[in-house]
């Protein structure tokens, strides 16, 4: 089950990043979909991780094609009644590996696909422009200005000061 | 991960948060994915399945699939290792073989295995003739065997687990990355938070028996080192902290200042009010744990339906404060709230006084 453990945690940030429903069923959906497809794939570690996000994107985009011609109708949760947290709480909030996800989301979307398959998938550059379907220089430049772009971010600088400190 | 630019960011805080190992959570489906694999590569069910698509009989799939050129790929170690050793693990029962080792993937599979049992790393596999042995690994802490005194010759009888002996010349495998996960987010002044994590390598394989640090920081402290130890199975690590008194940000740091992402833990402070009532007078002593000299508690009367504000005390160095007003002639609930602060949340608590 290494190979789950070592691979599940990326795929799952991955979709969370991508903004699909239900990121959990949809990681379970690839998982199927590769076991089913194990016996026609060859290559090594690597080609394999390639296979797994490139069939977890595609099942993705189904997803939000479904979604596109069956939009749901969203229900509010309640709210709970908690105190706001003061601006001392808010600076004191760090980057944590959800925060860090949140932060990619904010980017545009092909950029913040390119980032987590190149930085948190793991996949070298010319994989990566293969499954989004563009040039690897395309690729390269994007994550390069989307890096900087996160760099810049206050919760990040925040972050890196702190890390001098420890 | 080549080129300058690709360096500058592989340390970089939010990379290391992106990339950081699973946590409990997001591997909470394992056995169900082992189950859903087991149900999927069932040979029965992918022949039934076949069967019913190809409306041909059980035999007939059973050699339609037998012939099929990617499940043999299991069955002849076609696969690559670690999807070949994927499919011994859960398909061995039906004869999937394990990868073979010779394979560069498979010996760093071995490595890890070495690295994470420290039984095992004890016994050195002895060196071939006339290798140099300055390129060993650094020893693990703890007692060690050498080969030569306690343990048999190296030459097939070692109790490592590895099948094969593993070339002392590789490089140990430092931690990479460091998950870090809170029981609880919330906790009630004066409790401790049990704090666990996982470190891996960078190619995300867990390591065993390696020291992690639990530091917290509070208010406008710095890192205080509050507990450490030493990782178990599957390189997690489980510490504890000491009693929390105001929010506390906790990080886990390994000996080569592998740092996890920070997760704050917040502190709920709890309120203890008791009421005496003398010559008209009733005195309302609260005690705050987890409450700052200084804190504001505000006592509320409510008076037709609505609460009023009946006046505002202090908390003293020892976290208590002594409200006094008129007993009031019939029974009257009481309320005080702490608001937050930046060392802890609200609280609040009631008392009856009157009657």
């Amino acid at each position: 089950m290494e190979l789950w453990r070592t691979l599940h945690p990326p795929l799952l940030r991955y979709l969370t990043v991508r903004r699909n429903d239900s990121p959990e069923d949809l990681a379970s959906e690839t998982w199927l979909q590769v076991i089913r497809d194990l016996s026609s794939f060859q290559g090594d570690s690597r080609d394999f991780r390639a296979f797994l996000f490139t069939v977890a994107r595609n099942r993705a985009i189904d997803q939000g094609r479904a979604r596109a011609a069956r939009p749901l109708v969203l229900v509010a949760d309640p709210i709970e009644g908690q105190a706001a947290p003061s601006a001392e709480t808010a600076a004191l909030e760090q980057v944590s590996t959800r925060s860090a996800l949140d932060l990619v989301a904010t980017l545009p979307a092909d950029q913040a696909e390119m980032v987590m398959l190149r930085v948190v998938a793991g996949l070298d550059v010319a994989t990566v422009a293969a499954i989004v379907g563009k040039k690897p220089g395309t690729v390269r430049v994007s994550i390069h200005r989307a890096l900087r772009t996160l760099a810049r971010d206050p919760q990040v600088r925040s972050d890196r000061v702190q890390e001098e400190v420890v | 991960m080549t080129g300058p630019d690709e360096e500058s960011w592989e340390n970089d805080p939010l990379v290391r948060a992106l990339r950081a190992p699973g946590t409990s959570q997001e591997l909470a489906g394992e056995s169900e994915f082992v189950a859903a694999f087991r149900a999927e590569r069932r040979p029965g069910a992918t022949v039934r399945r076949l069967g019913r698509r190809l409306g041909i009989s059980a035999t007939t799939a059973v050699t339609t699939i037998v012939l099929t050129a990617g499940v043999a790929a299991a069955y002849n170690q076609a696969l690559p290792d670690p999807v070949q050793s994927f499919a011994h693990s859960v398909l061995g029962r039906v004869g999937v073989p394990a990868p073979e080792h010779p394979r560069p993937h498979a010996k760093a599979h071995a490595r890890v295995v070495r690295d994470d049992n420290p039984a095992s790393t004890h016994v050195q596999p002895a060196p071939p003739p006339g290798a140099s042995t300055t390129n060993t690994l650094p020893p693990p802490a703890g007692p060690t065997t050498t080969p030569g005194s306690t343990s048999p010759p190296a030459t097939g009888s070692s109790t490592s687990p590895s099948p094969a002996p593993v070339p002392t010349g590789q490089p140990r495998r430092v931690p990479a990355a460091v998950s870090i996960d809170v029981a609880a987010a919330r906790v009630a002044a004066g409790t401790p938070v049990t704090v666990s994590g996982v470190v891996s390598a960078s190619d995300g394989h867990t390591l065993r028996g390696r020291r992690v640090r639990l530091v917290a920081r509070s208010g406008t402290s710095g890192w205080v080192l509050v507990a450490s130890g030493r990782t178990g199975v599957g390189g997690r690590i489980v510490l504890r902290s000491a009693a929390l008194n105001q929010n506390t940000g906790l990080r886990l740091v390994t000996v080569n200042r592998v740092r996890s992402a920070i997760v704050r833990v917040v502190v709920v402070p709890v309120i203890t009010a008791t009421v005496g009532t003398a010559s008209g007078t009733s005195t309302v002593t609260i005690v705050v744990r987890g409450g700052q000299p200084g804190d504001t508690v505000a006592v509320y009367r409510r008076r037709n339906g609505v609460e009023v504000r009946i006046g505002t005390v202090y908390l003293d160095s020892g976290g208590s404060a002594v409200f006094s007003f008129p007993t009031p002639k019939r029974l009257v609930r009481i309320v005080l709230r702490l608001p937050a602060t930046h060392a802890h949340a609200a609280a609040q608590t009631g008392v009856t006084v009157g009657g």
